[in-house]
């Protein structure tokens, strides 16, 4: 027991180079940034944040509220402190602050337009609130010039447990969306047809889907890989500690890393989120899947004792 | 401090693993659990309620859950949302139906993934589908002089192997007048 401990404690005190919590930075405030423009260029921050008559939202008795109000003023401004905290989150100036102050500000949009909120908003939230407790403004960031520039340069390797946390939480979202994938249409009493049902639904389907019928057995087969690809999500950690250890013996480590699963399941998780930007309108929720993805990539990280230098 | 931190920090990201465990859990609806599951459901759920009410400001303050339904429903039944308007004593003339080219008047707003939280139905309305519904005919009016009524309804249809059939039968009817709020 004692010896797990020591192994649990070494596995979150290890270091790596800042490079994978940078990426996610950039690509998560990146997300986040394009949403809200979005939102904006379509004329869409009254009507959502602004409750009656301006808009449709609720008027939700928070902080925001008892600051701004809750009128299209109120809308505008809150919207505008997101993009800023966004844009200081992807260039990485007073990376800790911008990062909280998107979770505190996107917690209020989601009470105040809980409809809007989608799952890869709830998701991006939790990960900023990580990432404002990790050294991902390490690299590639104005933070880090600053800090150069007056002779205190920020660490080059940093604390990897931020990024295992969130190599935890992304295999815990494909397993947990796939334990509640409760529908018969995901597996075969409907005969697989949940993919072949979602590019047809006029709701969320990009294009028209005529083509389905004559690629049938293919959609069935994709649905079925999606929900292997969640369920087994789990088995990503077995697939990276053996890609981890390929140096010790071992016959199913030895077979797991000859049949390169660790890499079969990333691409199957990028096709997947690919697939889902070209054939359905899910708004942000693939790119900031794949924004999340440098997470599952080894990144060289070792215990702090082993650390050079 | 600085010596038992890695300890207390590994300890304190395993209660929050353990925690999202707890809150992830899968526990179905009552009326949803067959016979010889429900007496398991039924313990295991005030021992989840009161594991997470300590936590329970984090979650509902940020707004999480680690309870995730990403793309829980592609049934073969759905909906398909319909809007028409009709100027005073006139027909109606067909504004928007969802996935047609032919009526898209609207369709970069209705089609934005944030807007459709508030309009696409699952088993039922959207919470917000209301409040929306009177924004959205209330800018159609505007956008319109001519007409005097607008109406959002929502066609049930039947998906099978790459074909959408319509059944005729409209559900979550909402009809707006000018002058009206």
């Amino acid at each position: 027991m004692r010896r797990l401990w020591r192994a649990w404690v070494a596995l979150w005190d290890r270091r790596e180079p800042a490079t994978a919590l940078a990426l996610i930075r950039i690509g998560v405030g990146l997300v986040l940034l394009v949403d809200l423009v979005n939102i904006g260029r379509l004329g869409l921050v009254t009507p959502m944040f602004a409750a009656p008559p301006d808009g449709y939202a609720v008027a939700h008795d928070g902080w925001a509220a008892a600051l701004l109000g809750i009128g299209a003023d109120a809308a505008f401004t809150l919207t505008l402190a997101a993009v800023i905290a966004a844009v200081c989150i992807v260039i990485g100036l007073a990376t800790r602050v911008a990062c909280i102050s998107f979770v505190a500000i996107s917690a209020q949009l989601a009470h105040i337009a809980p409809d809007s909120d989608r799952g890869i908003h709830m998701i991006l939230r939790i990960v900023l609130v990580i990432l404002a407790l990790s050294w991902c403004h390490a690299r590639w960031s104005i933070d880090a010039a600053v800090w150069r520039r007056f002779g205190r340069p920020l660490p080059t390797e940093v604390p990897a447990w931020p990024r295992l946390l969130i190599l935890v939480q992304v295999i815990w979202i494909y397993f947990s969306a796939g334990l509640n994938k409760s529908g018969a249409e995901w597996g075969p009493l409907d005969g697989f047809r949940a993919l072949s049902n979602a590019v047809c639904d006029p709701h969320i389907a990009r294009r028209s889907c005529e083509w389905v019928g004559s690629v049938l057995p293919l959609a069935q087969l994709a649905t079925a890989v999606s929900m292997v690809f969640e369920l087994t999500a789990p088995l990503y950690l077995a697939y990276l500690y053996f890609s981890e250890t390929a140096d010790r013996p071992g016959r199913l480590r030895r077979i797991i890393n000859a049949l390169r699963l660790r890499w079969i399941w990333l691409a199957l998780g990028v096709a997947f989120h690919v697939g889902i930007a070209l054939f359905l309108r899910l708004g942000a929720f693939p790119w900031g899947m794949l924004a999340l993805y440098p997470a599952l990539l080894l990144m060289g990280s070792r215990p702090k004792s082993s650390k050079s230098g | 401090m600085t010596r038992r931190w890695p300890e207390m920090r590994a300890g304190l990201i395993a209660v929050a693993i353990v925690l999202g465990l707890v809150d992830g859990c899968p526990l179905p609806a009552s009326q949803d659990v067959p016979g010889w599951r429900a007496p398991i459901v039924d313990a295991a759920r005030p021992i989840q309620r009161t594991v997470l009410t300590p936590f329970r400001w984090i979650t509902s303050s940020v707004r999480f859950s680690q309870r995730w339904a990403l793309f829980q429903v592609a049934s073969r039944d759905a909906h398909r949302l319909v809007i028409d308007g009709r100027p005073l004593g006139g027909p109606w003339q067909r504004l928007f139906i969802a996935g047609d080219p032919e009526h898209a008047a609207y369709a970069e707003i209705l089609e934005q993934e944030r807007v459709r939280g508030a309009w696409d139905p699952t088993d039922r309305p959207m919470f917000q589908y209301n409040a929306f519904a009177r924004w959205l005919t209330g800018r159609v009016l505007d956008d319109h002089p001519d007409l005097h009524t607008v109406r959002m309804r929502f066609e049930k249809i039947e998906i099978t192997d790459g074909a959408v059939r319509g059944t005729g039968v409209y559900v979550y009817p909402f009809g707006r007048d000018r002058g009206t709020r």
